[in-house]
């Protein structure tokens, strides 16, 4: 999948890692690209400007935290990046429904 | 050569010195992890080590998006900051003008934050659109998170496809149903107090392709322009999005025909 692909859709991806689960930075990519069959295909370190943007805008929280004797930093969503992941969440599957909508009609 | 890559970022960034070191004590522990999990599958250790850094990109490439992120919260924090200096001197100021005229200094306060549409002064963008072309007028109101006496705006939108989004909204919905030749622009028009913005060009904005790129959270296919600038007491900021990530000659023209012809209120 191209790089294109996903930049466009990084902050929805980003919130929807942390869905449910704290993970830090590593962790969100490990689990993007577990979830996409490894067909995440993004300069990872850019993730960390989009996780302190998220951050600085109220949709995450974080915290240092030692686990087995590596420090790294935790991320999890705030109720307010909840409600944002729902949004963007609906937008996603308007904009997939009407791309769908075309492309079946332009086949059938 | 972790080193190397960190020092390399670390000499690239921009900001607050707290906040960076705390990027780069992430992206060392992110390399740490990395590598970890990369020797189940290459037990050398220099070419697991290369291989993350490969992934995760170009120290000039995370410090570019970093930067301009920083930018963009300085920019936001000063202006609330102004604001907010101005409305403490701005209150003194009107306490002092209305005891010496002898009226209710409150009245006048509460009158100004409760009606914003009652500002007459901000009046919306006005286009004369061309054929195909549809506009969309917005409401006077106040600017998010402060009072309509110290920041109002207003937005209009021409475009060439219909507008599905809120007018102060990023065009997800819009975007989604564009072609590849439509155009939209938004303009708002923007009474701060005191007016802290500088002029920066001279109205009307003559967009041209090098300047279209792309925007965080738009699709990449999506080309967009964006200006702002000061005509006499009002802050112009000028979106325009363009169904490719590259416009045509014909787009641009469409384009800067729509803005000569707009007016501001």
């Amino acid at each position: 999948v191209a790089r294109e692909a996903f930049s466009g859709h990084l902050d929805l991806l980003l919130l929807s890692a942390l869905a449910g689960e704290p993970r830090h930075g590593w962790g969100v990519i490990e689990h993007v690209r577990r979830r996409s069959d490894g067909r995440f295909d993004y300069p990872e370190g850019t993730i960390y400007p989009a996780l302190h943007r998220l951050e600085s805008e109220g949709l995450l929280r974080s915290s240092w935290s030692n686990v087995e004797g590596r420090r790294r930093r935790v991320y999890e969503l705030t109720r307010r990046g909840y409600r944002a992941l729902d949004g963007r969440k609906q937008e996603w599957h308007d904009f997939a429904r009407t791309v769908t909508a075309v492309i079946e009609q332009a086949s059938g | 050569m972790t080193d190397d890559y960190v020092a390399e970022l670390a000499a690239s960034l921009r900001g607050p010195r707290r906040q960076r070191k705390r990027l780069l004590d992430e992206v060392a522990a992110h390399i740490d992890d990395a590598v970890h999990a990369e020797l189940a599958f290459n037990p050398s250790f220099l070419e697991a080590k290369r291989a993350v850094l490969d992934r995760l990109g170009e120290p000039r490439a995370i410090a570019d998006r970093w930067n301009a992120d920083h930018r963009f919260r300085r920019e936001r924090r000063r202006r609330r900051l102004a604001l907010a200096a101005f409305a403490i001197v701005a209150a003194g100021a009107l306490g002092v003008t209305q005891y010496a005229a002898g009226k209710p200094q409150l009245a006048l306060l509460e009158g100004a934050t409760r009606s914003p549409a009652a500002n007459t002064a901000l009046a919306p963008a006005r286009f004369a659109p061309a054929a195909g072309w549809q506009v969309r007028v917005g409401r006077p109101h106040a600017c998010v998170g402060f009072s309509a006496s110290r920041c109002s705006q207003v937005t209009t939108v021409a475009s060439t496809t219909h507008f599905r989004d809120c007018l102060e909204c990023l065009p997800h919905r819009t975007v989604a149903a564009m072609r590849a030749h439509d155009i939209a622009i938004k303009l708002t028009v923007t009474i701060e107090r005191p007016l802290r913005m500088k002029p920066t060009f001279a109205w009307p904005p003559r967009p041209v392709r090098r300047a279209v790129a792309g925007l965080e959270g738009l699709p990449a296919r999506i080309g967009v322009y964006q200006g702002s600038t000061v005509v006499g007491s009002r802050e112009l900021f000028v979106l325009i999005v363009f169904g490719q990530a590259v416009p045509t000659d014909r787009q641009l023209k469409r384009a800067n025909a729509e803005l000569r012809r707009s007016r501001i209120g």
